[in-house]
């Protein structure tokens, strides 16, 4: 069987739905993906997803769904907490958001105010578990996997939470996410 | 009046307070969209003094409870119009930003909706979608438009049941299973019907 060394986000999605079975996508779940990996994602860890782009969150501090579509088509970047520290994953991103807007202001651009404005710490098995928590599942939702990148702790504290289908399966996923994370939003101050 | 009436209504007139008066009323603008299935309207918003004529209906449509209700739905029109307005990058390296194709067709999607349905809350997604979402106690729907334009829907309701198609026509009419959205989105509106 293949296995997913090397692969992140989008190529790591695209390899995820040609896999003929979600049995097979669970087995993913039990590998490591470079020699930076600090080992697979486990059931009891934690991760955090912080959310950058304000639209995603409403008023209200209202979590949106559309901060889940990644799970589709590029993976959903999360970090493990068991591999860096919270703020760690904080300054990480706030230091990409504010070169994101310096960018910006060099190509004459207007501020579009990208900054980390919220985080939601969220446990691996209720995320592997979720179809669970509704009646008659018709298959898992998503999957957890270890998708390390070279560099500082933060970076090889990356994971990727990818939806276990497309189309139906996918907005399936989507919905039950939100479910589940709504309750959870934290809102990050500034720095 | 109903709840859910009471609570769209309310939230329409916290909407309006912030906005200034001369705000052209989109949905005035489309009287045949706005108007919809008769039967929709308008004992479902508990305004039976009007009657279910064609007058009737033009005076609900003038008085202010109505008005409020349009001005909500102005306000997600406005949200989405802002989508097209995002930059390449938006919300990471391979964000897109939504076309005003299918922009056009969220906002035709929502002037299709029958009066009783609350609006929806809209949404914008890293893949280029214009999106649309209720979520309540009677389920979760959300209404997608990509880049290309094509519309798509998903729902559930706490029972388990779920919908899901693609390639719609951004009307409400035309929708299958129209009665188990009903059902999810203004339940108050799917009893009427019943």
């Amino acid at each position: 069987m293949t296995t997913p060394f090397g692969l992140e986000g989008k190529a790591l999605v695209a390899a995820l739905q040609g896999l003929a079975t979600d049995d097979e996508r669970a087995v993913w779940e039990r590998c490591s993906v470079s020699c930076h990996s600090p080992g697979p994602v486990h059931d009891d860890e934690m991760v955090v997803r912080v959310l950058d782009q304000p639209l995603h969150v409403g008023g209200d501090d209202m979590l949106k769904p559309s901060a889940f579509t990644d799970l589709e088509s590029l993976g959903m970047s999360v970090q493990r907490l068991a591999r860096c520290t919270l703020s760690e994953v904080l300054e990480h991103s706030r230091a990409r958001t504010s070169a994101h807007r310096h960018r910006r202001a060099a190509e004459g651009l207007a501020d579009d105010g990208r900054q980390p404005v919220a985080m939601l710490k969220l446990k691996v098995r209720d995320l592997r578990e979720l179809h669970t928590l509704h009646d008659k599942p018709p298959r898992r939702a998503v999957g957890v996997y270890d998708s390390a990148r070279e560099g500082p702790a933060v970076e090889a504290a990356h994971a990727d939470v990818a939806a276990f289908g497309k189309g139906a399966a996918a907005r399936r996923a989507r919905a039950w996410i939100h479910e589940y994370a709504k309750t959870a939003l934290e809102k990050i101050g500034p720095a | 009046m109903a709840i859910e009436t009471v609570a769209v209504l309310t939230w329409a007139l916290a909407s309006a307070a912030v906005r200034p008066a001369t705000e052209v009323q989109l949905l005035r603008t489309s009287p045949a969209a706005f108007y919809g299935p008769r039967s929709y309207m308008p004992q479902t918003l508990g305004l039976t003094q009007w009657g279910s004529t064609a007058e009737g209906v033009d005076t609900m449509v003038q008085s202010p409870q109505v008005q409020l209700v349009l001005s909500a739905f102005d306000r997600v029109a406005a949200e989405l119009d802002s989508y097209v307005m995002l930059a390449p990058g938006w919300d990471g390296e391979h964000s897109v930003v939504p076309t005003r194709e299918a922009v056009a067709k969220a906002k035709a999607f929502l002037l299709s909706l029958p009066l009783g349905v609350p609006p929806p809350t809209p949404m914008v997604s890293s893949n280029g979608a214009a999106e649309l979402y209720w979520d309540g106690a009677a389920g979760y729907v959300d209404v997608s438009f990509t880049p290309d334009g094509d519309m798509s829907i998903y729902g559930q309701a706490p029972d388990g049941r779920a919908l899901y198609e693609e390639g719609l026509q951004p009307d409400f009419l035309q929708l299958p299973q129209r009665r188990l959205l009903l059902e999810i989105v203004a339940p108050q509106q799917a009893r009427y019907e019943a």
